[in-house]
């Protein structure tokens, strides 16, 4: 009897650690999406105003005092790719939420900025993607599904436009990183009615 | 990954073979263009190693690849992996002739599908009556025209977050990046 109270609270004992350690794992990958959501706001912060032709080295400085953690793909003194990617892994690894997340991109050549591209996406579900381009006019635009609803949507932002609709073209809904139940297309971008209102003045 | 042979190169009797028009007459159909004689050409693309994302912009332009169709016809996207393009594996449909092809995912670790386009003179979802080409990836599609790789009539793709591929190709060799703005 003494022994099988002995093995009975072994097991309680370890039941209870495997309990705590998963509602504590749970915690952590909420804890880490708000992070991450936290920081892409600090990176569009960063990234919205930052004109082409910008330095490597003062874009860098800039990411780096926003305590922005990035990656460099290639030689930078030459042609490189600075990659942000702010995701809600755990989640979805805990499959407690879809991954979605802002990845951000901005492409150096001769040590001088030449392209920006950030794009808040869900899985393979959805996306809205912002980049500048060397066009002197700003559009929107979608790919739409099979029933007509925009699954992939487009914003080309005039390098040169610095007027209220470059603030509404960046105005990702960042509450999508980390939503449990994931944001529909339309909800990446809330702004993109206001952005076709505005093309079409 | 790399489309069977099947799709990669167009057969010369493919354009005949999909009741087209390959003499670019026009003959046969009722608007200016013929329209199995647009190509889709990519004009820019900014796939690279390890980014998460490949934006790739293609063109619909005639024969010879540099001039624009002589009338709006809109593209649609077909793919094979349905979650590429969800929720039934097409996508696209309201560009003039156009097609912006944003490739990449969260966090995947790969998935392959392959895709091939169609075009209709109709904006919106693909209607097997008003378009030009077929839904699956067969041999009756709107040709892909690269500059430097050739002609396909269906691509493979590989969607990674470490480097998105088609026909095993980071970016189409000789379609430029996006260009710097002055």
């Amino acid at each position: 009897v003494h022994k099988s109270k002995y093995i009975m609270r072994w097991i309680l004992l370890i039941v209870t650690g495997v309990v705590f350690a998963l509602l504590l794992t749970i915690f952590a990958s909420f804890v880490l999406a708000y992070r991450a959501r936290a920081e892409a706001a600090r990176y569009l912060h960063v990234v919205v105003p930052l004109r082409i032709g910008t330095t490597f080295d003062a874009t860098v400085a800039q990411l780096r005092d926003a305590g922005v953690p990035t990656t460099i793909h290639g030689d930078c003194h030459h042609e490189c790719i600075l990659e942000s990617r702010f995701v809600n892994r755990w989640q979805y690894v805990l499959h407690l939420a879809p991954p979605t997340g802002l990845v951000g991109r901005i492409d150096f050549g001769n040590d001088k900025l030449v392209y920006k591209s950030t794009i808040l996406g869900r899985d393979f579900c959805c996306s809205a993607a912002v980049t500048e381009s060397t066009s002197t006019i700003s559009g929107t635009s979608a790919n739409v599904d099979s029933s007509g609803r925009p699954r992939k949507i487009f914003v080309d932002l005039s390098a040169l436009d610095f007027t209220e609709y470059r603030k509404q073209a960046y105005a990702f809904n960042l509450s999508c990183i980390g939503s449990m139940r994931g944001c529909e297309p339309e909800e990446l971008l809330p702004t993109l009615n206001d952005l076709e209102r505005a093309l079409s003045k | 990954m790399v489309p069977p042979n099947l799709f990669l190169n167009v057969d010369p009797n493919l354009l005949n073979s999909a009741g087209g028009n390959p003499s670019g007459t026009g003959t046969t159909f009722p608007g200016k263009d013929d329209p199995w004689t647009l190509r889709l050409v990519p004009v820019t693309d900014d796939g690279a190693d390890k980014a998460a994302y490949r934006n790739i912009d293609y063109k619909l332009y005639q024969l010879d690849g540099t001039t624009p169709p002589l009338e709006t016809w809109y593209v649609t996207e077909h793919q094979t992996n349905v979650n590429v393009a969800p929720p039934n594996g097409m996508s696209g449909g309201i560009y003039k002739n156009e097609f912006k092809d944003l490739i990449g995912c969260n966090d995947c670790r790969g998935a392959q599908s392959y895709q091939n386009f169609t075009i209709s003179k109709t904006s919106g979802a693909y209607d097997p009556i008003s378009s030009y080409g077929s839904p699956t990836c067969g041999t009756t599609n709107i040709v892909v025209h690269t500059p430097v790789s050739g002609d396909y009539g269906c691509l493979g793709l590989w969607v990674s977050s470490f480097g998105n591929r088609v026909n095993n190709l980071l970016r189409w060799p000789g379609v430029p990046a996006p260009p710097p703005t002055n």
